[in-house]
């Protein structure tokens, strides 16, 4: 990843996550930090621009393509390739790609630890099921 | 009732860390204080607002120690989180934090909470927290 190879030994390379559902959040920004990277956590499109005006530097941007307010991750993908075309932007759809291309992130990631998808996936699903058969109690 | 989730191979490595949950809707404000935890040691699971930290407890995840702001968006500000944490999560310690005058908190809720006047100093949080999981 080249945006990745331009960063020095010292500083962890920065991933900035866009998902809405905070237990989907959540699970992939802790693997992404357990392979590595510094983390950023947003739940729309607005939150990059947010970033990308501060001195924060990105060098990827992880994104679920529904997003609520007015800009989707397709739009924010576009927007980024023209603007920011040093930033990597991965963009999923669901839980599963999100958790497959996590794994692929985390491969490419300074720490070089091996994970299956599988399993960030399998905890995904607990954490949700878990909260839906909480919410059915009475 | 608090269930700790199950441990898989991902983090089943990793040394045991103290779990903050902290509740901010400010951007910056939340991310600079998540990242100066995280620096300081705890794991850090960020939260917008007080339906998302619900999810997070609902779905059983371990948090030792839950840092919110009052004045937040949506149906229940941090009073009202303090409220459903004092019904559903009696013995998880809660440092309130908000840049008006400390409220005074539902009944119940006071007993396992604490206040912090923000603009508040990361390192003054950490001992705060530190008191209040040792007392715990």
């Amino acid at each position: 990843m080249s945006s990745t190879a331009t960063v020095t030994a010292d500083a962890k390379p920065v991933v900035m996550v866009i998902e809405p559902e905070v237990l989907v959040r959540m699970s992939i920004a802790d693997f992404l930090r357990e392979c590595g990277y510094k983390v950023i956590e947003g739940v729309m499109a607005e939150d990059v621009e947010t970033v990308l005006h501060s001195k924060v530097v990105l060098n990827v941007v992880f994104a679920e393509v529904k997003l609520p307010g007015k800009i989707d991750g397709f739009a924010l993908a576009r927007t980024l390739r023209q603007t920011h075309p040093d930033i990597d932007v991965i963009l999923t759809s669901g839980v599963a790609a999100a958790a497959e291309k996590s794994k692929d992130l985390c491969e490419e990631g300074p720490m070089k630890k091996p994970y299956r998808a599988e399993d960030v996936l399998s905890q995904i699903h607990s954490l949700l099921e878990r909260r839906r058969s909480a919410a059915k109690k009475p | 009732m608090e269930q700790r989730a199950k441990p898989t191979p991902i983090t089943a490595a990793a040394p045991a860390r103290t779990v903050i949950l902290l509740v901010e809707d400010d951007f910056w404000t939340r991310f600079s204080a998540a990242e100066t935890l995280r620096v300081l040691g705890y794991r850090v699971i960020e939260a917008r607002d007080a339906a998302e930290g619900i999810s997070v407890l609902t779905a059983g995840t371990q948090v030792d120690v839950v840092f919110s702001d009052i004045n937040m968006p949506g149906e229940l500000d941090g009073l009202g989180f303090a409220a459903w944490l004092a019904a559903y999560h009696p013995r998880v310690p809660l440092l309130l934090t908000s840049g008006l005058a400390p409220p005074s908190l539902p009944p119940g809720a006071a007993a396992r909470s604490a206040f912090i006047a923000k603009p508040y100093d990361l390192l003054e949080v950490d001992q705060r927290l530190r008191s209040m999981l040792v007392s715990g």
